[in-house]
């Protein structure tokens, strides 16, 4: 398990350290022209007196926040960002399934613990273009941009990534090296502290 | 200035026109041998020239005549590395790289208005004063080693199908080095041109044989800190395999920290070498002791706060087993002295490059199986990454991550390689060095034991056919 204290996000960007390896990260999926989903088991540690981030891909922004009210889901396609009113499904000390399943240009589709709890409707619209796309857990920015930071304290059990191929990355949190928790899915695709 | 606006430039003077002919020389004085750029093998430098101009050891007769080709639109036929990746690719040669470097390019009007027989400074001089040294690694040669010399002298070349390090070939291309005991001429030359060379020095690098044995090291570091009003700018790096006695890693740490501590030089940087841990390191590098060579990094990078050690690993079919312990080391070392007020970024620096030369040698004599364990190296060295290479942070960075996994790409790729014959050369080589060095191979690598088996089995199978 990975404790996400306040104030330091982890990242999942593993072609940011070396420009030729690994040779396919897996962060290159998250676009729009491309089938991905992941999983994040996570718990919330702290009551969302004001609005926290559980989770941001950028730089086009989509990502989960909480706050006392209930849920934000916001996404970005080619052409805006859009923000969406959820109820709360995430409780304080209680472990949590959150999927992301994103289908070009048909679907983005959102569960909590299995259930789907949005659909998305991606006909013609594109879901986000970048050629270096990456999430963030634990905050809705970089710390040294100083803003949108909304920084949660998380404990994060367990992360998968697929694309077409199956599974790219998995991470369950119990190896780390240098602040990086190892993928072991043996594909390189680490998440690093920031 | 990008790198097409220099090419441009040097276009506009001829085709083949680099600045590298002018601004930067190696000279290998042990032999009286010199070039600049290292494509262009080294070509002797006649005694008569030296006796008459010093500067010879760098502006030889023949050299001018490359000087006057390159200015007259000509392509000098020893060039022809760079001539190859022009014609056969959009990508820059290294005749941009070398020209574009500041202390090169600075240089140009000065270059282009002069006369080809005009004796030239060089900015980036390389010197080896001799071949004396106390180690004869496995991959070095009598040309840089005297304790190779004493072997080969003693036993001959190894019975490998090329004859490896055969002295008569050596001597036959008039590159045998003078002995510690000789008066070196070529030294001598060096050092009436000294005052003069040092003055327009950008960097001065001393390699060798091993650098810290040579009283001519020593020399040039008195000097340095004597008269460093006369060029506070200069960039200077000093080899070592640091396994030399402590009294002269103590006199080197000595005069290093007045360099640093009273900015007499810009920068200094020790270059040195190690490409696999403990016995597999030992065998490799004869007369390295692994623990020593450490204590002595963490030695130099504790006394001398700014200096920065890189360790010139020559990747090669011994390192594969425990290349990743070498990293681990590293680590650790970077870690322990990120100070933040080190000339480079990092106090330890891994830069891996792959052996071409003995190809009995190379990593590609090795099985899939033992390749993989590069690539695992270069897992571990990415997990030691870091993403911003500032003086806050310790890791490894893009280029030292990138340079070990070049080395796996190296070894799965295919091409011009006599596999079976370099195998059955790696056999005969191991056999010969245990015999005369009193090793054991088999000892020391045991996960190669059965690759030998097999080889010397294939071998002996065909000696008896």
């Amino acid at each position: 398990m990975l404790k996400l204290k306040t104030g330091e996000p982890w990242v999942f960007w593993p072609s940011s350290i070396c420009d030729t390896f690994p040779e396919n990260p897996a962060n290159k999926i998250l676009r729009g022209d491309c089938y991905f989903e992941f999983d994040l088991r996570f718990t919330l540690r702290e009551e969302p007196t004001e609005r926290k981030t559980i989770f941001a891909l950028l730089p086009k922004y989509t990502g989960l926040d909480i706050h006392s009210e209930g849920m934000v889901f916001a996404y970005t396609t080619e052409e805006e960002t859009s923000y969406m009113n959820l109820p709360s499904l995430i409780k304080v000390g209680e472990e949590v399934l959150l999927t992301v399943e994103h289908q070009p240009n048909k679907y983005l589709r959102i569960f909590i613990n299995k259930e789907l709890i949005e659909e998305i409707n991606l006909d013609n619209k594109v879901f986000g273009l970048d050629n270096s796309p990456h999430i963030i857990f634990g905050a809705g920015n970089f710390p040294k941009n100083n803003f949108n930071l909304n920084y949660t304290s998380l404990d994060l059990h367990e992360f998968i990534l697929k694309g077409i191929t199956g599974v790219l990355s998995h991470h369950n949190f119990e190896e780390f090296i240098f602040d990086k928790s190892v993928d072991i899915s043996g594909n390189l695709n680490f998440i690093h502290k920031l | 200035m990008s790198l097409q606006e220099v090419k441009n430039k040097l276009d506009g003077v001829g085709c083949g026109f680099c600045l590298a002919k002018w601004t930067q020389v190696t000279m290998h004085l042990g032999m009286g041998m010199t070039h600049s750029c290292h494509h262009p093998s080294p070509h002797k430098i006649p005694l008569k020239e030296v006796e008459r101009n010093p500067s010879a050891l760098h502006n030889t007769s023949y050299k001018k005549q490359k000087r006057r080709e390159m200015l007259e639109g000509k392509k000098p036929e020893e060039c022809n590395y760079c001539w190859k990746v022009e014609e056969s690719s959009n990508s820059f040669s290294d005749r941009v790289f070398k020209s574009s470097e500041p202390w090169s390019i600075d240089q140009f009007e000065k270059i282009k208005e002069s006369h080809w027989r005009e004796d030239f400074n060089p900015r980036y001089v390389e010197v080896s004063f001799s071949n004396t040294c106390n180690f004869k690694c496995a991959y070095c040669g009598p040309q840089y080693s005297s304790k190779w010399v004493e072997e080969i002298e003693k036993h001959g070349a190894y019975p490998t199908s090329y004859n490896f390090n055969d002295i008569s070939n050596i001597q036959a291309r008039g590159e045998m080095p003078y002995k510690h005991s000789e008066l070196n001429p070529y030294v001598e030359a060096f050092w009436k041109w000294w005052p003069d060379l040092y003055k327009d020095l950008h960097t001065f690098r001393i390699t060798g044989g091993e650098p810290l044995l040579s009283k001519d090291t020593f020399k040039v570091l008195e000097y340095i800190q004597d008269h460093h009003h006369k060029n506070p700018n200069l960039s200077l790096s000093i080899n070592s395999n640091l396994g030399v006695p402590d009294n002269l890693i103590d006199k080197f740490i000595e005069i290093a920290k007045d360099l640093c501590e009273n900015d007499k030089v810009r920068e200094l940087t020790i270059f040195t070498s190690v490409e696999a841990k403990g016995a597999q390191a030992e065998y490799t590098r004869y007369g390295l002791e692994y623990d020593r060579f450490w204590a002595n990094v963490d030695k130099i990078l504790t006394a001398l706060p700014k200096v920065t050690i890189n360790i010139m690993a020559t990747f090669n079919a011994l390192s594969v087993f425990s290349y990743d312990e070498l990293i681990d080391k590293t680590f650790e070392m970077k870690k322990k002295h990120a100070n933040g007020q080190r000339y480079w970024v990092s106090a330890l620096q891994l830069d891996t490059s792959y052996l071409r030369w003995p190809t009995h040698l190379s990593v590609k004599i090795l099985e899939p199986k033992h390749k993989t364990l590069i690539l695992k190296s270069a897992e571990k060295a990415l997990y030691y990454g870091i993403k911003e290479f500032t003086n806050d942070n310790y890791g490894f960075s893009n280029v030292e991550i990138q340079k070990i996994k070049r080395i796996y790409d190296y070894a799965i790729s295919e091409g011009d390689f006599n596999l079976d014959q370099n195998r059955k050369d790696f056999v005969i080589f191991v056999d010969e060095l245990d015999k005369r060095r009193g090793t054991n191979f088999l000892e020391t690598f045991p996960e190669l034991k059965e690759f030998y088996a097999k080889i010397k089995n294939r071998r002996t199978v065909g000696i008896l056919a």
